[in-house]
């Protein structure tokens, strides 16, 4: 399995929860969809569907703020616009891990070149970014449970993955839960994915669950870094 | 996901052993309050196989004033009703589990024409009858027919002329949530409705449990509306199920499509199912999880909400706010475990968040203090758990809510310590610090929670924002308490309000209390800022004079001192004038006081004052001119006076009012109660 391991960085972002309506809250990281949607952005592939797996990396502490906005209209009617509170998210940065035998290849000629065909943004139009390319892998290997023992990540880990938390004093561990795991084109979705992460990015510990996944999650090497793929 | 959280407070609910009634109480609007007086009115169709007849009940009685109406809490299960929530409600909404309606003014004034009746009101609702849904059309035409023939024989028993509500229920035997047995004769699942007026010595009732079961698909057949299919994999559970539908529906109006968003441009009207789908079982626990939320939501009250949302930096104009001047906020907490899987011991803390009136305990989370949520109590958690607080505003009931704010990923035992040191500062700091400013003992209110302890420290714009980084552990900016105080304390020394002064520095001292024991017990940050205790190290060495250079080493300190030092100062000065010294002399025609004007104006001009008035001034008061100047003269240098000019001025009015003639001072002539202004 291939790599390709690349930053997005942003003043603001917003990864919508697809469930609140009329307010507009966000997830407090990208998600592994907005991901693989921003690499068909930076290839010009519409509706882009992929078996490549992602890992995502806090750099920044995840700090939220709710905004009134007034958006313009209801739908085609005579409404001019609603007031809407939204949730965006300040001072973003990611450390992409994307890894597969699909995109690899195409997606590092990309970012080397710093070029993309369709404009990138965090989530909405207003939060554009750039891609940063990191480092290129040509062979990232699986890191196979290690024996049980405790797996220590600064990427953010899928909760199905954790059979036990080692929790570090001084550390904010949080969940964020339900995010949409698999895009499977013409804007239809299926399964969910839960993740534990800690608040400013640092190390989480944990001891691999002992269970039949329903997901393809693997906990993959980028060098030094241990990441958990999914 | 929202969804997700609420599905997993559902589930251990649904898997709990709660008891029949309690489950259709959940799920049901039968004790909402809202609906109390539906159940004054209830008229029973009882359909036999020769003859039919009506029943008309009334399911409680009035209070003995006449004027409330309180609903028989062990029979009102029997009539599962179901209050709309928005559109209009004199048109059928949704899918009914049962045929038992809520029947409005027009709907009963209605029944005495029977055609009328059937066509318009009744038939309509039993197309959206589970039970009824088999019939062909024209089945249920007739059966609409002779139901409203029998109502309209009967009406002159019921319907009166002032303004009625009541509940319609059909008593069909045909249908499986419905049972005829004798009397007596009834299994615990079968909720007694009425005797029987058709079979003698037999009573109607309902089958619970086969309600329940009807429920639920009747819910499921709502959320089909948007979206359903065969054979798909449930967002929630990563499986695939027989039959999955659309999560976007009206039990849950925070996730009712109130308007385009979010759905794709390429969706059709029942394409929701492309997004968000779930199976029975997660759609049962996450109307569980819903209800339970809907039951354990508490609007922040008015006073809290001027508190919170009142400007902070103007006494008058957070004094000429009314209280109903703010959007009503309500307030709900959730409580999920950080990893997978639910706790069965969840369900018993889910019930004690339900009956929290009662055994209030010291372990619990009192969310009255922690959010503002009065009555709102949580259960004793371990730190394996998350606590989310969630605000909204809006009408929850017209699918017109807003999102204030959503706090996630509490730790209970980071909330619990929090709440201790509220209640510390409450029963026992708040006191001695109004002692300390000579201000008689009394509650102070914007101290006791901490969304109003956070918004007048930090001001309204801010709340939110600083509520979670305190949960959160994170540091405080404290510049915006200073500005606000410096500005406060200026607006009220030109009113020569110094009542007001103090209450102003007694809130402040109080936040920096709180702001120490937060830094020291839960961020495990030691110093940082200056409370009262220290202040008071500084008092006694400035009465015995025993200041020395490094106690000048920060301008806090210098302001604190040169208002202790322009303060004793002043009470020689009015003995002599009978003039305030700082009013006259350093102010200046109401002036808005600055550091420079208290060193220029004040300070360097005692001296000069003191033997022009041959002022009686203590040994200590020279010995701490010369290290006050000195501090003048290296904090301009620094040019910290203009920068960290708030700092400063909190200080020195801090120093100003706290100053107290020492008993054994025989060096002046004045006393405290004799000075202007000196004391409330």
């Amino acid at each position: 399995m291939k790599g390709v391991v690349f930053d997005l960085v942003g003043t603001l972002a917003h990864f919508r929860k697809p469930d609140t309506t009329a307010t507009q809250m966000t997830y407090p990281f990208i998600t592994p969809t907005a991901v693989k949607g921003m690499v068909g952005a930076i290839l010009g592939k519409e509706d882009f569907v992929t078996h490549d797996i992602v890992g995502i990396r806090l750099m920044n502490p995840v700090q939220i703020v709710s905004q009134q906005m007034s958006m313009l209209g209801k739908d085609t009617g005579s409404s001019f616009n609603r007031p809407t509170t939204i949730e965006l998210l300040i001072n973003p940065h990611y450390r992409i891990y994307y890894a597969g035998e699909e995109n690899v290849d195409e997606l590092s000629t990309y970012l080397q070149k710093e070029y993309s065909v369709y404009p990138t943004f965090l989530g909405v139009a207003y939060a554009v970014t750039k891609p940063k390319l990191i480092s290129v892998w040509n062979q990232v290997a699986l890191a196979v449970n290690e024996a049980y023992g405790y797996i220590e990540t600064k990427a953010v880990v899928p909760s199905a993955l954790v059979g036990e938390l080692k929790v570090t004093r001084g550390q904010h561990y949080c969940r964020a839960g339900g995010f949409m795991y698999c895009y499977k084109g013409a804007r239809t979705f299926e399964k969910s994915i839960d993740f534990i992460y800690e608040w400013a990015g640092n190390m989480i510990a944990f001891k691999p669950a002992k269970k039949k996944l329903s997901l393809n999650l693997q906990i993959a090497k980028f060098g030094e870094d241990v990441v958990c793929l999914y | 996901m929202l969804a997700e959280s609420v599905i997993r407070i559902g589930r251990p609910i649904m898997q709990s052993d709660l008891s029949l009634e309690e489950r259709i109480r959940l799920l049901t609007d039968v004790s909402s309050i809202s609906c109390k007086n539906y159940f004054q009115n209830v008229i029973v169709a009882e359909l036999g196989k020769d003859t039919d007849t009506v029943h008309y009940l009334t399911i409680g009685m009035f209070d003995g004033d006449q004027k409330s109406f309180q609903v028989d809490a062990r029979r009102n299960v029997s009539f599962p009703i179901t209050f709309p929530n928005g559109g209009n409600p004199l048109v059928p909404q949704g899918v009914y589990a049962l045929p038992c309606y809520l029947m409005w003014e027009p709907h009963l004034k209605k029944m005495m024409n029977a055609e009328a009746f059937a066509q318009e009101i009744l038939l309509p609702r039993l197309n959206s009858t589970i039970g009824y849904r088999e019939l062909m059309q024209e089945e249920r035409e007739k059966l609409a027919l002779r139901i409203s023939n029998l109502l309209a024989e009967n009406t002159q028993r019921f319907l009166r002329e002032e303004k009625q509500l009541g509940i319609l229920l059909v008593f069909d035997s045909r249908l499986a949530v419905y049972k005829i047995k004798e009397q007596l004769a009834s299994e615990p699942s079968d909720l007694w409705i009425a005797d029987s007026l058709c079979i003698s010595d037999s009573a109607l009732y309902l089958d619970g449990e086969e309600f329940l079961n009807q429920f639920i698909t009747a819910k499921m057949d709502e959320a089909a509306s948007l979206g359903k299919a065969q054979n798909a994999v449930s967002t929630f559970s990563n499986q695939v199920s027989t039959e999955v539908v659309s999560i976007y529906n009206k039990s849950w109006l925070w996730l009712s499509p109130t308007w385009e968003m979010p759905c794709s441009n390429d969706w059709g009207k029942t394409d929701w199912i492309k997004g968000i789908k779930v199976d029975a079982e997660n759609y049962a626990a996450f109307l569980y999880g819903s209800q339970f939320l809907k039951e354990i939501q508490v609007p922040l009250s008015n006073s809290l909400l001027k508190e919170m949302f009142a400007p902070i930096m103007s006494v008058e104009a957070k004094k000429h706010m009314k209280t109903t001047s703010f959007q009503p906020i309500y307030g709900i907490p959730l409580v999920v475990p950080l990893l997978d899987g639910d706790s069965k011991q969840n369900f018993k803390k889910y019930r004690h968040m339900l009956k929290n009136q009662q055994h209030l305990s010291q372990t619990d989370l009192h969310m009255e203090v922690l959010a503002g949520m009065k009555g709102s109590i949580i259960p004793q958690f371990s730190d394996e758990h998350r606590l989310t607080i969630l605000y909204y505003s809006g009408d929850l009931s017209r699918g017109d809510m807003h999102i204030r704010a959503i706090i996630e990923d509490i730790v209970p035992s980071i909330a619990s310590k929090i709440q201790s040191i509220l209640w510390k500062i409450k029963n026992y700091e708040c006191g001695s610090i109004q002692d300390e400013f000579g201000v008689q003992r009394q509650p102070l209110y914007k101290t006791e929670t901490l969304p109003s302890l956070l918004a007048n420290a930090f001001g309204p714009g801010y709340v939110w924002n600083v509520l979670q980084k305190v949960f959160h552990r994170q540091s405080l900016e404290m510049k915006h308490l200073f500005q606000a105080t410096e500005k406060k304390l200026n607006e009220l020394v030109n009113k020569e309000d110094y009542w007001g002064m103090k209450q102003e520095l007694i809130f402040f001292y109080v936040f920096m209390l709180f702001y120490k024991l937060y830094n020291e017990q839960i961020r495990n940050v030691k110093g940082g800022v200056k409370d009262l205790a220290d202040w008071k190290k500084i008092i006694e060495q400035y009465y015995s004079g025993e200041l020395k250079d490094e106690d000048f080493n920060s301008l806090e300190n210098l302001g604190f001192i040169s208002g202790m030092l322009l303060k004793q100062f002043s009470h020689s000065y009015y003995m002599k004038t009978n003039k305030d010294f700082v009013k006259q002399r350093v102010m200046k025609f109401g002036s808005k006081l600055t550091p420079v004007m208290i060193w220029q104006q004040g300070v360097l001009r005692c001296q000069e004052l003191a033997d022009q008035w041959d002022l009686k001034l203590g040994v200590n008061f020279w010995g701490v001119l010369p290290l006050v100047l000195l501090g003048f003269l290296s904090a301009n240098e620094k040019k910290t006076l203009v920068s960290e000019k708030n700092v400063f001025m909190t200080a020195f009015w801090s120093g100003y009012l706290l100053y107290r003639k020492p008993k054994n001072d025989n060096d002046s002539d004045g006393t405290e109660e004799s000075i202007k202004g000196g004391s409330n």
